[in-house]
């Protein structure tokens, strides 16, 4: 584990350059300005942790076994531009982060472009002002843009997945700047994502490991599974790591409109998990030409060549909710693959 | 000891540091494994022989 030693930097208040030239010249950031993290600033930020323990330790985050107290997280928070009702959310995610089925050891060093989407569920999106409506994954909001993008300098900072050296990504992915859009709460038919998933508590987290957005295209069908089958030929291609490897998680993330027509023709969540798990199929003697290795659940590897697969082993690793506003474009989120998405609630 | 390829060295160096291992015996072969012929990746590993008896027998550097 390694524990950061705080140390302080004198800058000259008359160059915002000079600032931005100490952030590169010690290889702190995402390549974009940050804002510095002065004493008054990160005193600010911790304020939305009331009274707790700024030193407590929330997390250790591998590759580099870096430790995240409220303090170090409250130092990305600023840098990132974060304010401070949006530290509860961070200090969450973090933690998430954290749990070992999200494998973050493997998230950050493997060659694949994951980037872990942070969703923000309940009171928490509405408090902090994060968009869960027009243009829900960004641009163009303070909130899920400098959450995600604190995310992304805890783990470059903390984690160490620095390109390179702790991050192995063959091309990286936009994702890697900032991942964090709020879930569409009035507008799921279904109720909040969180709950259906166990978590009560007014506000939560959901971390999801995986592509940035593949978009889902559906003007004009007024039948579920006429959208359905959109889903289902975004979700059924070759190069996702879910064809080779069938413990992956994909989630849904629908419009509100396509949501609805779903809901209005008696659909539930799982209504709609089971049948993008029978239509989002592939063949599979086509399946085992594709990929020699196959990380396959035991009972897959007894089929015949003349069978069809789907591209995730059960119903239930398909998550589905609702983001975004008018307009009829879904998407989807492959999974990186070794990894669980986690849901959490928000605590300070 | 670990076996990893050219192009991963860095990360496999921070890996190991990073679990308490900053001395790993480490031995690098060619990249990529995916997608070359086996024939040369047999080779690789004929040739990585004399480097692999040595990280595992000699004094640590």
């Amino acid at each position: 584990m390694s524990l950061d030693t705080p140390q302080i930097f004198k800058i000259p208040d008359s160059s915002e350059r000079e600032l931005q030239d100490l952030f590169l010249e010690k290889g702190w950031g995402d390549g974009l300005p940050m804002v510095a993290p002065t004493r008054d600033r990160v005193e600010e930020m911790l304020s939305a942790s009331k009274d707790l323990d700024p030193d407590e330790v929330i997390a250790s985050l591998p590759p580099r076994d870096g430790i995240a107290t409220r303090r170090i997280i409250a130092v990305n928070a600023v840098m990132a531009g974060c304010k401070p009702e949006h530290f509860p959310v961070l200090v969450s995610a973090i933690r998430a982060l954290s749990a070992p089925e999200i494998n973050l050891r493997g998230v950050n060093a493997t060659t694949h472009c994951v980037a872990p989407l942070l969703i923000v569920h309940g009171k928490a999106a509405r408090d902090g002002d994060y968009n869960s409506g027009l243009g829900a994954f960004g641009p163009g909001n303070l909130a899920n843009a400098t959450t995600g993008r604190a995310v992304r300098l805890i783990l470059h900072h903390v984690a160490g997945a620095t390109p390179g050296t702790g991050d192995a990504s063959t091309q990286g992915s936009p994702a890697k700047y900032s991942y964090c859009v709020a879930e569409n709460l009035d507008s799921s038919p279904w109720g909040g994502y969180a709950r259906s998933v166990g978590i009560n508590d007014e506000s939560a987290v959901t971390i999801h490991c995986g592509e940035a957005p593949h978009n889902v295209h559906d003007m004009e069908s007024s039948e579920p599974s006429a959208i359905l089958d959109k889903v289902a030929s975004t979700m059924t291609s070759w190069g996702q790591n879910n064809a080779p490897i069938s413990q992956g998680e994909y989630f849904i993330a629908l419009c509100p409109e396509h949501a609805s027509t779903c809901s209005s023709h008696g659909w539930s969540r799982s209504d709609i998990a089971s049948y993008l798990f029978n239509k989002a199929t592939v063949n599979v003697g086509e399946a085992r030409k594709a990929f020699e290795l196959r990380a396959w659940a035991p009972w897959q590897h007894a089929l015949e060549d003349t069978d069809t697969i789907s591209m995730t082993e059960k119903p239930e690793n398909i998550k589905i909710f609702v983001t975004g506003g008018a307009g009829k474009h879904s998407c989807i989120i492959p999974s990186w693959g070794m990894t669980k998405s986690v849901t959490v609630p928000i605590l300070p | 000891m670990v076996i990893t390829t050219e192009s991963f060295r860095k990360l496999t160096e921070q890996v190991a540091a990073s679990l308490g291992h900053a001395d790993l015996r480490i031995l690098s072969v060619g990249h990529p494994l995916g997608g070359t012929s086996e024939e040369i990746v047999r080779q690789w590993a004929d040739d990585a022989v004399e480097e692999t008896i040595n990280l595992l027998t000699g004094e640590r550097i």
